[in-house]
């Protein structure tokens, strides 16, 4: 009876809420693989594109690079790209917290659904299980044909990548592409050291290719309502 | 305009404080005999100023300061961090933390601390003994003009008094190993004078909850010719841990108990020491009474609401603030007579200043060793105060219009600022405030009321920049009331507003402070207190409230929109051949309605009943206490806020603190 009392007057009082609410939303991962060609001039042909995920956290925090300039403003003007330091996360608002080994090959991979609350996004961190990034094919440049396979798992999850929206309860889905053009951008297959079928990791080839992961431009994340 | 008013008011009024008036001290409109003068009761002026006296303090347990804080119809009192920091208070649709939106005075003692490290307004009322407590004055709102810093959703006044004169030893033991020893003493024949002591220590319900304190309160009291001098003077010391709070995901994965507690070391010492000087001098033309008082705070706490979320080696985080308060008032009322009707006039001029230390840094939770100092300021806080109400009462009305100027100068020195070189600001700014209100009798025993008040707190002097003029935040309080007294019931019903132009919400876990804009309060309130038979006394009271952000159509998080309250006791004499026996019975319940929490949560009900029971005989008193004596597992503070404590995740989350479950004491009590 008591509880009765009380409900009735919070129905009374208490309408309208608190202003942000909890939502879900599911989250995938997919990537663009063809017609990959690195800074250097090869062409990569990928035969294996797996990702191994441990978390994705989205964060009130603007990323460190928000968004594309148009060609014709980077030729006037050199994109800055801040160090670590200038990205404040800000306020954990969605995650998923399972881990995944993504084909990227394959097409879009359901990672699961994130617990999240409203208010506005900015950013997400990526957080990749061992084995990170794990990939194999072909580059080729001209004559020259290079078979390669490598992985790399960064050491901690990549912060401010860039994700910039209104979240409310409206239903929709979260995608996260991996550019690999800009994962592979940075890699000379003529600089891979002792060898390339695993990549020499003291190589300038797999540095290149370390470098690529842990550009966070390299992960395009769009929301997509339904 | 409501600034100009106020200014002409109070200038109008300073005027007229050089002008001749008549001797007797009656407020204006109502009766109060010269004899009475001393200890009269003012009567109330709307329908929410009430006192609460020791016949409704002594029928439920009062165990502390948070059990006298529940007195006060409508406040919600929590205590998130254990027996000896400061409660935190919900009142009429504020979430005053630790005191920022309510005035606590003790005697002429103000409570609450400026520009406190931990929160704004900190009021610690730990220190105050319970038998000492002679009755609690609570004005709500913000309506009337000696109303002070803080009085934003009210002003509680405790008036100090031990009950019987002669010597008062008693000695208790409770639940959880709780020991009390207490010894008190009033002489005959010099009124509210006493001195008193008590000490305190227990193991908590749970651990990480164990506390003790000491606590020496007096009054001295003398009638020197016409004069009446009075000081009051205490010391206090204690030492208590705190469990912090419980992710509820934790108790419910049944990782923790629920009177379980995170991480280590969290805790606090506090001290306090205090005197009050005051005299009342009856003139010719009016009473004047003086006051000087001198109080020092000091306190350390550790507290660690997030875990290792922020920092790898934990989020704790420890302050400490080292202030000393000096502050005078004067206080002065007489009847002016202008033409064939009489005026009353109120007059107040105080003065405050705040030298205060504080610092704050972090530390590592596995051994306590610290971390970086992000704090480490020197404060010289100045408050300068004039108020005035000048009152008319013809024909069964009663009409008040008063104001109230007060300025603030801050000083501050940053010893971090500009990579440690050290800086220094300062601000100052007045805050204008009109107080406004109208009274009707209606017939014997009714009263209407509609008052109007501007009531403020001042800022938290870190925020302030060089120059900067000193942003007071400002409410616009109103109310409507009806009033009933009749010689055995008094009764009451008022419904209440207020408008924050600019408000902020504190964030515990961060002891950083958002401005969320415009807020708007509302609610009503109803109270009857009834003495049906001889020795039975019935007190409840029954709030609702809301608060909402205006410009995002939104509820604030936390504050309490359902709080009532009862307590309902019966002692009565019985005379015997041998000795007197009293038996005393007395229970109490409190209900708390779900509060909002962020995204769009509520938190739990709570219920609780509390019983009392005891006999005197002859000199010797027994009583049993039983608090929360349904068992209730409740939380006392329920949050949603990020932690790591058990849980990889970083989304806000449900956290609570637990309230006491069913706990006993038993008291022996001697009067010599």
């Amino acid at each position: 009876m008591s509880r009765l009392i009380v409900l009735s007057c919070l129905s009374l009082l208490a309408c309208g809420g608190t202003e942000r609410t909890r939502t879900t939303f599911p989250v995938q991962v997919s990537a663009r693989s063809s017609g990959l060609v690195t800074d250097s001039g090869w062409s990569v042909t990928l035969t294996k594109a797996t990702a191994h995920l441990a978390s994705v956290r989205f964060f009130s925090g603007k990323a460190q690079l928000a968004r594309a300039t148009p060609w014709w403003h980077r030729a006037l003007i050199s994109n800055a790209y801040a160090h670590p330091g200038h990205y404040a996360a800000g306020e954990a608002l969605g995650e998923v917290l399972a881990t995944l080994d993504a084909d990227l090959l394959a097409g879009p991979t359901e990672w699961g659904v994130a617990d999240g609350v409203t208010g506005a996004y900015g950013s997400l961190q990526l957080g990749f299980a061992e084995g990170g990034l794990e990939v194999e094919g072909t580059a080729t440049k001209g004559a020259d044909t290079v078979a390669f396979s490598t992985r790399f798992t960064p050491p901690a999850p990549l912060e401010g990548a860039a994700f910039s929206h209104e979240m409310t309860t409206s239903p929709g889905r979260v995608d996260v592409q991996f550019d690999l053009s800009v994962v592979f951008s940075r890699i000379d297959f003529a600089l891979v050291g002792s060898g390339a079928k695993p990549l020499d990791t003291m190589s300038p080839a797999f540095n290149g290719y370390a470098r690529g992961i842990e550009d966070v431009s390299a992960y395009v994340t769009t929301w997509s309502a339904q | 305009m409501s600034r100009s008013l106020s200014l002409l008011t109070v200038v109008c009024a300073l005027a007229a404080f050089a002008h001749e008036g008549e001797e007797d001290i009656i407020d204006a409109g109502a009766p109060m005999s010269r004899e009475t003068q001393v200890r009269a009761r003012r009567p109330a002026h709307s329908a929410t100023e009430v006192v609460v006296d020791r016949e409704v303090l002594d029928a439920t347990p009062r165990a502390g300061a948070t059990d006298l804080l529940r007195a006060v119809p409508g406040l919600v009192a929590t205590q998130h961090s254990g027996e000896g920091k400061a409660q935190q208070l919900f009142l009429r649709g504020f979430d005053a933390v630790h005191g920022q939106d309510v005035e606590l005075n003790v005697a002429g003692l103000p409570v609450n601390q400026v520009s406190h490290i931990h929160a704004l307004g900190y009021a610690d009322l730990n220190w105050l003994i319970p038998e000492a407590v002679r009755e609690v004055r609570v004005t709500e709102g913000s309506a009337r003009a000696w109303q002070g810093d803080f009085a934003v959703a009210g002003t509680v006044r405790y008036e100090l008094g031990l009950e019987e004169p002669g010597v008062q030893l008693s000695a208790g033991i409770g639940s959880f190993n709780r020991m009390r020893l207490f010894a008190g003493y009033r002489p005959e024949g010099l009124g509210e004078t006493f001195a008193a002591v008590e000490y305190v220590q227990g193991d908590g319900f749970g651990p990480s909850r164990a506390f003790g304190r000491v606590s020496a309160l007096g009054q001295f009291v003398h009638k020197l010719g016409p004069v009446t001098f009075r000081a009051v003077g205490g010391s206090y010391g204690a030492r208590f841990d705190s469990p912090g709070v419980v992710r509820e995901s934790q108790v419910t994965s049944g990782a923790l108990d629920f009177y379980g507690a995170n991480g280590r070391g969290h805790g606090g010492s506090v001290s306090r020491h205090q005197l009050l000087l005051s005299a009342e001098v009856p003139g010719e033309t009016g009473r004047t009474t003086f006051e000087l008082y001198g109080v020092f705070n000091e306190g350390r706490l550790r507290n660690n609401f997030t875990g290792a979320l922020q920092h790898p080696t934990g989020d704790g985080l420890e302050q400490f603030q080292s202030s000393m308060t000096f502050g005078g008032r004067a206080l002065h009322q007489r009847h002016l007579h202008v033409g064939t009707q009489t005026l009353t006039l109120d007059l107040g001029i105080s003065g405050r200043g705040d030298g205060i230390r504080q610092t704050q840094r972090g530390y590592v939770d596995a051994d306590g060793s610290p971390r970086e100092t992000s704090i480490d300021v020197g404060i010289t806080q100045t408050l300068g105060s004039a108020w005035t109400e000048l009152a008319w009462a013809p024909h069964g009305w009663r009409f008040m219009l008063g104001g109230r100027l007060d300025v603030l100068h801050v000083e501050l020195r940053d010893a971090r600022a500009f990579n440690g070189q050290g800086a220094t600001r300062s601000s100052l700014g007045p805050h204008f405030g009109l107080k406004a209100g109208v009274e009707r009798a209606l017939g014997e025993h009714f009263r209407a009321f509609a008052s109007y008040g501007d009531g403020f707190r001042t800022p938290q002097a870190r925020q302030l920049s060089d120059g900067e003029r000193a942003p007071f935040v400002d409410v616009r309080g109103a109310e409507l009331g009806l009033r009933f007294d009749s010689r055995l019931v008094s009764a009451s019903a008022a419904a209440f507003g207020s408008f924050v132009a600019n408000d902020f919400f504190f964030d515990h876990t961060a002891g950083t402070t958002s401005f969320v804009g415009e807020t708007l309060r509302g609610g009503g309130q109803a109270m009857v207190t009834a003495r049906p038979v001889e020795g039975f006394v019935v007190s409840a009271n029954v709030t609702v409230a809301t608060a909402r952000l205006t410009q995002r159509d939104a509820l604030l998080p936390y504050f309490a929109p359902v709080v009532g309250r009862l307590d309902s006791g019966w002692s009565r004499r019985f005379e015997t051949p041998w000795f007197a026996v009293t038996p005393r019975l007395g229970i109490g319940a409190t209900v708390i309605g779900p509060r909002p929490l962020p995204f769009n949560e509520f938190s739990r009900e709570v219920f609780l009943v509390d019983a009392r029971a005891g006999v005197r005989l002859g000199a010797v008193e027994l009583t049993f206490d039983l608090q929360n004596a349904l068992g209730a597992q409740w939380r006392d503070g329920e949050y949603v806020f990020a932690s790591s404590w058990g849980t990889q995740s970083q989304l806000p989350s449900r956290h609570f603190t637990a309230g006491p479950p069913r706990t006993f004491f038993l008291n022996l009590e001697i009067h010599l």
